[in-house]
């Protein structure tokens, strides 16, 4: 039977050595989707996005999405599905300028990348969205700058921008706001808000603020499990949750976790 | 053209570059000839440059292809086919095709793995075509080849003046195809895949294709230079194919600069002339010469003779 949610997980499964770092995840997100992936540090967040996008192959289980099952597919392939994710460590192109770095990305997306004969300047159409994605973020005026030479939040914004720019129906954000100044979250938040609404966000982020004000539903994941998943209200206010991640100091917390484990 | 930030230099000082290349056959009528044979190593330089510098694909066997186009256009005109400007488009396609059956093997490496790989490939037809005597004449090399006029008006002649309008006639077309190509949405994600072939891979890039067609165009030029190289001499040896022409190749390329496509045009004729002039001086040290010029430029200049030259002109119009 296909599902025709935007993305589902089924019965994710990942070791290295002897750590299981992921175990036996489903997860489902409908169209328009958005889904805060939260967890303490060594959940296995990133691996799961990693298994996600294609960067790492599980153990067992499929990755789907509009019911094409996408688990044997490439990391490029995926992206030409639309899932598209960003990176937790800023991963650009260092010596290219700000608009280059999204040119590619809308280069790619727009299937005009293989041209070998027309110049860069021709493509108005092209251009013009960069320039609507780099205004969202307002980083126009640094268009010409390479990116090595931005600070490190405007290098985060870069980063969102490329991937806004390959208009995802599936976007995996892996901690969106990390090193992004307060001040510049929010023109995150109000890009992000942009996305058409059809589209499937599933966001791994500790800012809790932002979660709150972004995302309507959560799944906790505690060592390569899901602990609770559901709507963001259901999921905040059930008990274990509060135990297990927000609630309690950290010394607590830990135990809180073995205990569950 | 912002990819060539490093290495920029604008049209008017490449303006210099051509005025100068012509200039040059009226000044020293003389070294026609020589003059020659630097156009068609700069237009080898040329075609490894675009490889090295914009596709970052790092090569000791570059040799090969423009051996083998030299070879082609030599065995062609020795079957009868002399017209010289199809001889020089059949080796390259011959070149180019060849290279895209290599790249999709030896193109999933890089770095240091990548230069193994290329070199022991580039020994191997080496000592291939030095067995196969039938084909290349061995250690003989091909002789007796002859050609007919180019466009069928302009005859070859012994003082090399064709040679050398010929030489930079094919330069100047390959320079201007290589300057669209990198100019052109598939010239950016070359420098994407240059800078983070993941990420290229993650914006749903066939990085691997892409860098195969990029090599398979570097190939194509590496044999029309051979072929020219053929037509110009009206003989072929087996140094085409050496080991030694692809580490010279790699030498001129890093000279001049590997961040613009004036790094070859300026790597090699500084490499080719600074030996020449030194050979004269004293045919036992002139490596020496080279040497220290390299590591010259290495150390004290940044991008090589082109980065160096665009901080000067950068310099000039910020003052």
């Amino acid at each position: 039977m296909t599902s025709m949610l935007a993305l589902e997980l089924r019965g994710l499964t990942k070791t290295f050595g002897g750590l299981q770092v992921t175990h036996d995840v489903h997860l489902g997100l409908a169209s328009g989707a958005r889904h805060a992936l939260i967890g303490p540090n060594g959940a296995g967040k990133s691996t799961l996005v990693g298994l996600v996008s294609g960067a790492i192959e599980p153990d067992s289980g499929q990755v789907l999405s509009f019911g094409h099952d996408l688990t044997r597919l490439s990391l490029q392939d995926r992206v030409k599905m639309g899932l598209v994710r960003s990176f937790q460590i800023t991963s650009l192109f260092p010596k290219l300028t700000v608009l280059e770095n999204v040119q590619l990305a809308v280069n790619e997306n727009t299937g005009v990348a293989d041209q070998l004969w027309i110049g860069m300047k021709d493509l108005v159409e092209q251009r013009e969205r960069c320039l609507e994605v780099l205004a969202e973020l307002q980083i126009v005026e640094q268009q010409d700058v390479p990116v090595e030479n931005l600070s490190y939040g405007k290098q985060r914004l870069v980063e969102i921008a490329i991937v806004l720019a390959l208009k995802p129906r599936v976007l995996l954000l892996d901690e969106p706001a990390a090193g992004i100044p307060s001040t510049e979250t929010d023109l995150l938040l109000t890009a992000l808000h942009k996305l058409p609404s059809e589209t499937a966000i599933l966001m791994i982020e500790h800012d809790m603020k932002l979660v709150r004000e972004f995302c309507t539903e959560v799944t906790v994941l505690v060592s390569g499990k899901v602990l609770a998943s559901g709507q963001s209200e259901d999921v905040m206010n059930s008990q274990t949750v509060r135990d297990v991640y927000l609630g309690r100091s950290g010394h607590e917390r830990f135990k809180g976790v073995q205990e569950h484990v | 053209m912002k990819l060539e930030k490093t290495g920029f230099l604008s049209d008017r000082v490449g303006m210099i570059w051509w005025l100068t290349a012509l200039a040059a056959y009226f000044i020293f009528p003389d070294y026609r000839g020589f003059g020659a044979s630097v156009l068609v190593m700069t237009l080898f330089a040329l075609s490894f440059g675009l490889a090295l510098g914009f596709a970052g694909i790092i090569s000791l066997g570059h040799a090969m292809y423009f051996g083998v186009g030299a070879y082609v256009a030599g065995r062609l005109a020795l079957a009868g086919w002399q017209e010289p400007i199809s001889g020089v488009l059949i080796a390259g396609f011959v070149t180019g095709v060849m290279a895209i059956g290599i790249g999709f093997v030896i193109l999933r490496l890089n770095g240091l793995p990548l230069l193994m790989v290329t070199m022991a490939l580039s020994v191997i037809v080496f000592e291939a075509a030095n067995k196969a005597t039938g084909i290349t004449g061995g250690d003989d090399g091909l002789v007796g080849i002859s050609f007919k006029p180019v466009l069928g008006i302009f005859n070859w002649t012994l003082d090399g003046h064709l040679q050398y309008l010929y030489a930079l006639a094919w330069l100047a077309l390959v320079f201007f195809i290589a300057r669209r190509v990198i100019s052109s949405p598939y010239g950016l994600s070359m420098a994407g895949i240059r800078e983070n072939p993941l990420r290229m891979r993650l914006l749903g890039a066939p990085v691997l294709r892409r860098l195969v067609v990029m090599y398979s165009l570097c190939a194509a030029f590496a044999g029309i230079a051979g072929a020219i190289l053929t037509q110009n001499t009206a003989f072929v040896g087996l140094q085409v194919l050496s080991l030694e022409t692809s580490v010279d190749v790699l030498v001129m390329v890093v000279l001049g600069g590997t961040f613009s496509l004036y790094g070859a045009l300026l790597g090699a004729p500084v490499y080719l002339i600074v030996k020449y002039v030194t050979q004269q001086w004293n045919p036992f040290y002139w490596m020496l010469v080279i040497g220290v010029l390299l590591m010259g430029v290495t150390f004290f200049f940044k991008g090589g003779i082109s980065g160096w030259l665009t901080r000067i002109f950068q310099m000039d119009r910020t003052e």
